[in-house]
């Protein structure tokens, strides 16, 4: 999938703020693999960031860090809410 | 190896119902190596072709559009119980494979 | 003499204690996925859920049935029976390693070993076979490794599914673990191997229609049409956990051997039909 166009408005992206974002993701990704709850595409989103960063497409590499990272929590949410919702699901 | 035909016929009166499975991997040609990236080769069947008794009963022209292991049924008239059935097909490789078997 | 109202609390007392669930063991579990699909489906006999979506749907059955007429399993059975009676390079063979020199003892896997405490599927128990007779394992999905699955399944054919849990706290965390594993959410479409197979079993999902997972695990390997060949159980696992958008486990997994553990659990006494074939 291609990052959107990058937009001309606000500060420009910095390096920093790009590689924070992809750590933070990647943080985000690592604890939803512990819990054996990691989402499909996470680890691509992260290296497509990686690249775009890389090539100095900092917004896109940040956009793309940001939705990594969000499915990191939102798969950590997931396992934990999982941990006591599986139950109600059981057939008895 | 077991064949890479098999052939199974019923016989109704003198209506012979042919059913036959065929190993071929049918390589259209179109489909690239996951790994390497590489095209795979065309291979395909070209020619398949039932004689019963020598007479050909059924003759197909087979090219891309026949996928893996092909299968293929029909019926024909004028069979009777001891007749020899032969399956054969000759593939775009010029390889080949045949088989035969008696009905009734 | 006690007193009426003392009584009165001891008898409601003694009532609630003798009507209280007993905790749910693998057996409780089993009889409760039966009747519930029982319920679900009335006119749908047991051991027809073996087959699947063609337990629910009559259109596709009759497309099934005429596929097994002459089913394209059968190649990959004989290269089955080929490569099981093909000796090791030290002179052994697969006879050696399964009782009854493997034939008709697809029915009891997966099993729990309690000396290396974890489930064997026998799948597993095929590569161990050959890594201790110094061969070298086979890939999960390789054609090789199937079709001595197909082999073994097609020589149990008819049997009924017998799954054992051994007296061992470690077996029954493998069934609980498996069973956790089937009924939690996961993915970015947040479903439970229950949410398509249970709750919506006999509902269409896009355009397939979700069989039962009652009798899952009794047609593998099974032909898939789509894909031209056999796959494993593992293989169907790993495919479903992609399509609900998780990153999905290796074959032969923890994971996934808990889960066959479970899954196969709950079709004991419904008949090994493998290996099947489907669309």
């Amino acid at each position: 999938m291609n990052a959107a166009p990058p937009a001309e408005s606000g500060a420009p992206v910095s390096a920093e703020t790009a590689a924070g974002v992809i750590e933070q993701a990647e943080a985000a990704r690592r604890k939803a693999a512990e819990l054996r709850a990691e989402w499909l595409e996470t680890r691509d989103l992260i290296a497509q960031a990686q690249k775009e960063a890389d090539l100095g497409h900092l917004l896109q590499a940040v956009e793309l860090a940001e939705r990594a990272r969000r499915q990191g929590e939102l798969a950590v949410a997931q396992a934990e809410r999982e941990a006591e919702a599986w139950q109600r699901r059981v057939v008895r | 190896m077991a064949s890479k035909i098999k052939v199974k016929v019923k016989l109704k009166g003198d209506v012979a119902e042919v059913k036959s499975l065929m190993l071929h991997p049918m390589e259209t040609g179109s489909r690239k190596d996951p790994d390497s990236g590489a095209t795979i080769p065309v291979h395909h069947i070209t020619e398949l072709t039932f004689l019963n008794n020598g007479e050909t009963v059924m003759a197909v022209h087979c090219s891309t559009a026949v996928s893996r292991d092909p299968f293929f049924s029909f019926s024909f008239t004028g069979a009777k119980a001891g007749d020899t059935l032969e399956v054969r097909w000759v593939d775009n490789k010029g390889e080949s494979d045949s088989v035969e078997t008696v009905l009734g | 003499m006690l007193r009426p109202a003392f009584c009165r609390l001891l008898l409601l007392c003694l009532a609630a204690i003798l009507s209280l669930p007993a905790l749910a063991g693998p057996e409780e579990d089993r009889e409760a996925f039966r009747a519930y699909f029982s319920q679900r489906f009335p006119d749908v006999p047991l051991d027809e859920y073996v087959n699947g979506i063609y337990a629910l749907d009559p259109k596709a059955r009759e497309q099934w049935l005429d596929i097994e007429q002459f089913p394209p399993y059968e190649f990959a059975v004989e290269q089955g029976e080929v490569l099981f009676r093909q000796a090791f390079a030290n002179g052994g063979g697969y006879a050696d390693c399964f009782d009854n020199g493997g034939i008709g003892i697809r029915q009891h896997y997966p099993r729990f070993d309690p000396a290396l405490g974890e489930v064997v599927t026998l799948e597993l128990a095929l590569n161990r076979c050959r890594t201790r007779n110094g061969e070298s394992a086979y890939a999960w999905d390789s054609d090789e490794l199937v079709a001595l699955s197909a082999y073994m399944a097609w020589t149990s054919r008819g049997k009924a599914i017998d799954v054992e849990i051994p007296d061992d706290p470690n077996a029954l965390a493998a069934y609980e673990a498996g069973k956790r594993f089937y009924y939690s959410k996961r993915g970015q479409l947040n479903f439970a191997c229950s949410d398509c197979h249970v709750t919506s079993a006999g509902a269409y999902v896009r355009a397939d229609h979700l069989s039962a997972s009652l009798g899952h695990p009794s047609h593998f390997p099974v032909y898939r049409s789509k894909l031209g060949r056999l796959i494993s159980l593992h293989s169907r696992f790993y495919g479903c956990v992609r399509d609900v958008r998780a990153r999905p486990f290796e074959e032969q997994s923890e994971e996934y051997r808990n889960l066959e553990y479970f899954l196969t659990y709950m079709s004991n006494g419904l008949m090994v039909n493998g290996p099947g074939a489907r669309k």
